[in-house]
C-alpha cells in the first residue's frame, strides 16, 4: 500500500512539475512589458530598465528558466512586479477567502446535482425530470455575470436576503480571530453568532451562483448514472426479494452511480476554484486569488501570474489525488495496487 | 440508532447556521440602513496596491496615500456648494506653519508647525522634511520626472535643513507650479528613521517598507488591512496640523472590481461613496432618487495620438482630415452621456492658460467634405490604419467603434486593435493611431505640453517635434514672469493645433456616486479626495 501512496505521490509530483514548466513558457509569450506597467506613466527608460533589471526580466529565457525553478524548489514564487511584495504571502493571505468560496460553492454543487440527478432518474420522463433538464441547459447556458446581476438586483436590494457584493463581510463587521481561515467557521469557533452569521450571508449567494452552475454537469452524470443503475441485474433483483423503493436506490443505485461522480467532482473542484471562481471574485468583490490572477494578467505580473497558476495546479493535482484514492474505497474492484 | 445520531447532528448544524444568519441581519447592507454617520464607506475599481507615495499606483492607493501623508502645504478650497468644494486656485500651509519666498524668488522657507508627530508618536524634524523631498527626487520611483518642475538640480545641496523646524529649497528660478506641487501627496512627509530602520543596502530608500507600512502625517492612520478587498482608516489621534473634529471618525477604502455591482452596493447602502464611476452608471446614479450624482469638470482630455513618424501620418493635411472626420458630437452624447467637454487642442479648457476660455471650442469640427479634400491634396484618398485600444477601457473601446464608422465615411478604413493593459503600454510610442487618455495633476498648460508634445520626452507617445513649440515651451518654463508665461502657453498651443499630433476628442467629467447625506466632495487639483472635509448624514 505505501509503496502505491508513493508511486501516486511521485505522478502527482511529476504533474506538478509539468504545470510548473508549461506555465513558465506561457507566461514568456504574453505580450507586454510588466516592468513599464510597474514604473507608470511618468517612469523613464532607465527607470524601466532598472525594474527589469532587478526582476530579471532581461535575463535570457535559459536563465530566467533556471532561476525560476531554484526558486520554486525553495517554495519561492519570486516578487509582484506591481508591488514588490512577495507572491507567496499575498497569494497565502487570500487563499482562504478562496478556498471557503470553493468549498461551498462545490458542497452545493455537489448536494445540488446528486440530489436533482437522482429525482431526475426516479421520475425519469415525468414533469420533474423535464424541470431539471431545463434547470441543466439554464445553469450550462447562463453566463455569470448576468445571473449574478439579477441574483443580487432582487436577492439583495429588492428582498434583502444576502449582504451586498462587498468581500467576505457586510459593513459594520470586523474579521474574526483567525484560526482556519474561514471566516464562518472561525466565528462559530469564537462564539461569535452575529458575525458568523454576516459572514454566511455574504458567503451563500457567490457559492450558490458558483455551485449552482457547477452543478450542471453533477447532474447529467448523476441521472444517467442512477438510470443505468436501477435498470440493472442487480436492481431486478433486489426488488424480486422485496427491498424497498428506498433501500434498492440508496444501495444499488446511488452506490453504483458513484465512481463517475467522483471523477466529476474533480472537474467541478477545478470550475469552481480556477474558472468561474475569478469571475464571481470580480462580481462579488471577494478578496480571493481569483481576483488576483486577474489584476496580475491585465498588468502582465508575470510572477504573481505563474504563482496563481502552480498554487491552483497543486490543489487540482493533490484533489485528484486523493480522487484516485478514493476511487478504490467507492468501488472495490478498482486496486490501485495493480494499477500501471 | 447511528443513522439518528447522524440526522439529529445534521439537523442542529443547519440550526446553528440558520440562528447565525439571522443574527447577522444587523448593519449589513442587505438591508439598506446605511452605517453610522461617522463611517464613510468609499468604492473605488482597484485594490490599495501601495502605500508607497513615490511610486505609481492604483485610484485607491493613491485615494489612501493622500490622507495618511501630510505635505508642507495644501491645497485651499472655497467654501461648498452643493456639496462640492471646489480648489480655490492657491496652496495653504499644512504641515508647515508658514512658507516665505526670499525677495529674490530664489529661496522658499518653510518653517514646520511645533508639536507635529508622525504616528508612532515620534516628532516630525527638518531632517525628516528634507530627506522625504530627497526621497521624492531620487530615482526610487517616477516622481523624480515631476521633481524637476520644483526647479531643484541637486537635491542633496538644494533641500537644506537649517534647524530643527526650518527647511529650505533653494530654486534655480521661481516658478507658480512650485508650490501647487508641494501640496501633491508625491511631497508627502516620511518618518526618515522609521524607514531607514527597514531599509537595507539593495533598498536603502525603504521601498519594500513603505508599500505596504505608512508613517502617517496625515489626518488618517491605516487602522486595518484586508488583502484585496478593504484598507481603513481612522482619525490620527496625534495629527495636529489642522482641526479635523468634524471628520469622519472612519473611512473604509473598499475594493469594488465590477462598476455595476458598485451601483448596486451604493443603492443598497453597503458602501457611501463611488469614485469613478462609468457614464453609463452615473446616468443610472441619476435617476435614483436616494442618490447622488457629482459631476466634476476637468480638463482630462480623451484624444487620438497618431504616430509622427508614420508614412501617412507624418503628413500633416493626414492628422488634420482625420481630425475633422471624428465623430465629437456622439462622443461626448452618446458614449460619455453628456459627461463630456469639448477639447480645444491639447490643453482643453478648464486647464490653466488654455485658449478656450469657455469649454466650448472645437478645433476640428466634423466635415466630411473638408477631410476628402485634405486627404485627395494629400494623396491619401484610400487609407487604412489600425487604432489601438487598451481593453480595459471600456468608454475608449466604445470610442473606438464610433471613431471607425465616422472615418469609413471618408474612405479611412480603421482596424481596432484591442489590446490588454500591459501591451498597450509596451507599445506607447510605436502604435500607428491610439486612443488615450491624460489628466496632469495641476492642470498647468506648460507641464502638460512640456510632457506630451516636446522633442524627445519619454512620454510623448505620438512622437510629435515642432522646433517652435520646443523652444515656446523652454521659455515658459524658464520665465518667472506670469504673463509672460500666459502668452507663450498659448502660442505654443496654437501650433499644436495647427499641426494636428492628436485629433482632440473630448474632455472626461470626474464622477463620484454617492447616498444622498453624503458632502464635502473635493474637486481637487489632483483628482483625489480628502476624507476629512467629507461630511455624512444619516
Amino acid at each position: 500500500m505505501l509503496r502505491t501512496v508513493g508511486k501516486r505521490l511521485g505522478v502527482a509530483l511529476l504533474s506538478i512539475l509539468g504545470v510548473a514548466v508549461l506555465t513558465f513558457f506561457i507566461t514568456q509569450l504574453l505580450p507586454g512589458d510588466p516592468a513599464r506597467i510597474a514604473a507608470g506613466q511618468y517612469a523613464t527608460e532607465d527607470q524601466v530598465a532598472q525594474i527589469r533589471e532587478r526582476y530579471g526580466l532581461d535575463d535570457p529565457v535559459p536563465a530566467q528558466f533556471a532561476h525560476y525553478l531554484g526558486d520554486l524548489a525553495h517554495l519561492d514564487l519570486g516578487s509582484s512586479v506591481r508591488n514588490d511584495q512577495p507572491v507567496r504571502e499575498e497569494i497565502t493571505s487570500r487563499f482562504s477567502a478562496t478556498l471557503e468560496l470553493g468549498l461551498t460553492a462545490l458542497l452545493i454543487a455537489v448536494v445540488l446535482g446528486v440530489g436533482l440527478g437522482v429525482a431526475a432518474a426516479i421520475y425519469r420522463d415525468r414533469l420533474v425530470d423535464r424541470l431539471v433538464q431545463v434547470y441543466v441547459v439554464l445553469a450550462t447556458a447562463t453566463a455569470v455575470f448576468w445571473i449574478a446581476l439579477v441574483a443580487i438586483t432582487t436577492l439583495v436590494n429588492d428582498l434583502g436576503v444576502f449582504n451586498s457584493p462587498t468581500g467576505r463581510l457586510p459593513r459594520g463587521y470586523s474579521p474574526p480571530g483567525d484560526i482556519t481561515g474561514f471566516y464562518v467557521v472561525d466565528a462559530l469557533l469564537h462564539g461569535d453568532l452575529g458575525t458568523a452569521g454576516a459572514a454566511l450571508r455574504s458567503l451563500l449567494l457567490p457559492a450558490l451562483l458558483l455551485g449552482g452552475l457547477a452543478s450542471a454537469s453533477v447532474v447529467k452524470i448523476v441521472r444517467s448514472a442512477t438510470i443505468k443503475a436501477l435498470e440493472s441485474d442487480y436492481a431486478r433483483t433486489s426488488r424480486s426479494f422485496g427491498y424497498s423503493r428506498t433501500s434498492i436506490l440508496f444501495r444499488d443505485g446511488l452506490r453504483n452511480s458513484l465512481l463517475p461522480v467522483i471523477t466529476n467532482v474533480g472537474l467541478v473542484a477545478g470550475f469552481v476554484l480556477a474558472g468561474g471562481d475569478v469571475i464571481v471574485e470580480q462580481l462579488f468583490a471577494w478578496p480571493g486569488i481569483g481576483g488576483y490572477a486577474y489584476a496580475s494578467l491585465a498588468n502582465n505580473d508575470l510572477y504573481a501570474l505563474r504563482g496563481y497558476v502552480i498554487v491552483i495546479g497543486v490543489v487540482y493535482v493533490l484533489i485528484n489525488t486523493a480522487l484516485e484514492f478514493l476511487y478504490s474505497w467507492a468501488d472495490p474492484r478498482v486496486n490501485l495496487a495493480e494499477a500501471r | 440508532m447511528k443513522n439518528k445520531s447522524r440526522v439529529l447532528g445534521a439537523t442542529l448544524a443547519a440550526g446553528v447556521l440558520l440562528v447565525a444568519a439571522a443574527c447577522g441581519n444587523g448593519s449589513s447592507g442587505g438591508g439598506g440602513g446605511g452605517g453610522p454617520a461617522d463611517e464613510v464607506v468609499v468604492a473605488y475599481s482597484q485594490t490599495v496596491d501601495s502605500l508607497d507615495p513615490h511610486q505609481f499606483k492604483s485610484d485607491a492607493g493613491y485615494g489612501v496615500v493622500g490622507n495618511i501623508y501630510g505635505t508642507l502645504l495644501q491645497e485651499k478650497y472655497d467654501a461648498s456648494k452643493d456639496g462640492i468644494l471646489d480648489y480655490s486656485g492657491q496652496s495653504a500651509p499644512y504641515l508647515a506653519e508658514s512658507a516665505t519666498w526670499n525677495a529674490a524668488k530664489t529661496v522658499l522657507t518653510f518653517v514646520l508647525k511645533d508639536g507635529l508627530k508622525f504616528g508612532n508618536g515620534d516628532p516630525v524634524t527638518s531632517e525628516d522634511v528634507v530627506w522625504s523631498l530627497q526621497r521624492a527626487l531620487s530615482d526610487v520611483g517616477y516622481v523624480q520626472a515631476i521633481g524637476q518642475w520644483l526647479n531643484i538640480t541637486d537635491a542633496k545641496t538644494q533641500i537644506v535643513a537649517t534647524d530643527d523646524r526650518t527647511v529650505e529649497l533653494r530654486v534655480t528660478h521661481y516658478s507658480p507650479l512650485i508650490e501647487q506641487l508641494l501640496a501633491f501627496q508625491i511631497f508627502a512627509i516620511l518618518d526618515k528613521s522609521a524607514v531607514e530602520a527597514a531599509a537595507g543596502a539593495d533598498d536603502p530608500w525603504g521601498a519594500k517598507f513603505l508599500a505596504t507600512d505608512a508613517t502617517p502625517t496625515g489626518p488618517y492612520v491605516v487602522e486595518s488591512q484586508i488583502a484585496g478587498k478593504s484598507v481603513t482608516l481612522k482619525k490620527n489621534p496625534d495629527f495636529t496640523a489642522a482641526d479635523i473634529g468634524d471628520a469622519p471618525a472612519r473611512v473604509v477604502v473598499q475594493s469594488m472590481p465590477d462598476a455595476q455591482q458598485a451601483f448596486l452596493a451604493l443603492q443598497n447602502g453597503a458602501v457611501d461613496l463611488v469614485y469613478g464611476i462609468t457614464p453609463d452608471i452615473a446616468q443610472a446614479v441619476q435617476k435614483d432618487d436616494k442618490l447622488h450624482l457629482y459631476d466634476l469638470k476637468y480638463s482630462t482630455i480623451a484624444y487620438v495620438g497618431f504616430n509622427n513618424n508614420d508614412p501617412a501620418l507624418k503628413d500633416v493635411k493626414v492628422r488634420q482630415a482625420l481630425s475633422y472626420l471624428m465623430p465629437y458630437d456622439a462622443l461626448r452624447s452618446d458614449v460619455m452621456n453628456g459627461f463630456a467637454g469639448a477639447a480645444y487642442g491639447a490643453v482643453p479648457y478648464p486647464m490653466q492658460d488654455s485658449l478656450d476660455e469657455t469649454g466650448d471650442k472645437v478645433a476640428y469640427p466634423t466635415d466630411v467634405a473638408k477631410a476628402e479634400q485634405l486627404l485627395a491634396e494629400a494623396g491619401h484618398e484610400n487609407l487604412s490604419l489600425t487604432l489601438s485600444v487598451p481593453a480595459s477601457d471600456t468608454t475608449l473601446s466604445e470610442d473606438a467603434v464610433f471613431i471607425q464608422s465616422a472615418l469609413k465615411k471618408g474612405g479611412v478604413n480603421v482596424k481596432i486593435n484591442k489590446m490588454s493593459d500591459a501591451d498597450y503600454n509596451a507599445n506607447l510610442g510605436k502604435m500607428q493611431m491610439y486612443l488615450d487618455t491624460w489628466y496632469s495633476w495641476g492642470q498647468d498648460s506648460v507641464y502638460q505640453m512640456f510632457f506630451l508634445l516636446t522633442t524627445g520626452t519619454f512620454t510623448n507617445y505620438t512622437n510629435f517635434s515642432n522646433a517652435e513649440v520646443d523652444d515656446l515651451v523652454k521659455r515658459a518654463m524658464a520665465t518667472t514672469d506670469t504673463a509672460e508665461r500666459h502668452e507663450l502657453s498659448q502660442q505654443a498651443q496654437q501650433i499644436i493645433i495647427d499641426q494636428a499630433p492628436w485629433a482632440f476628442l473630448y474632455t472626461q467629467d470626474y464622477l463620484v456616486g454617492a447616498r444622498k447625506g453624503v458632502e464635502g466632495i473635493t474637486h481637487s487639483n489632483d483628482a483625489n479626495l480628502r476624507f476629512e472635509q467629507l461630511r455624512v448624514t444619516k
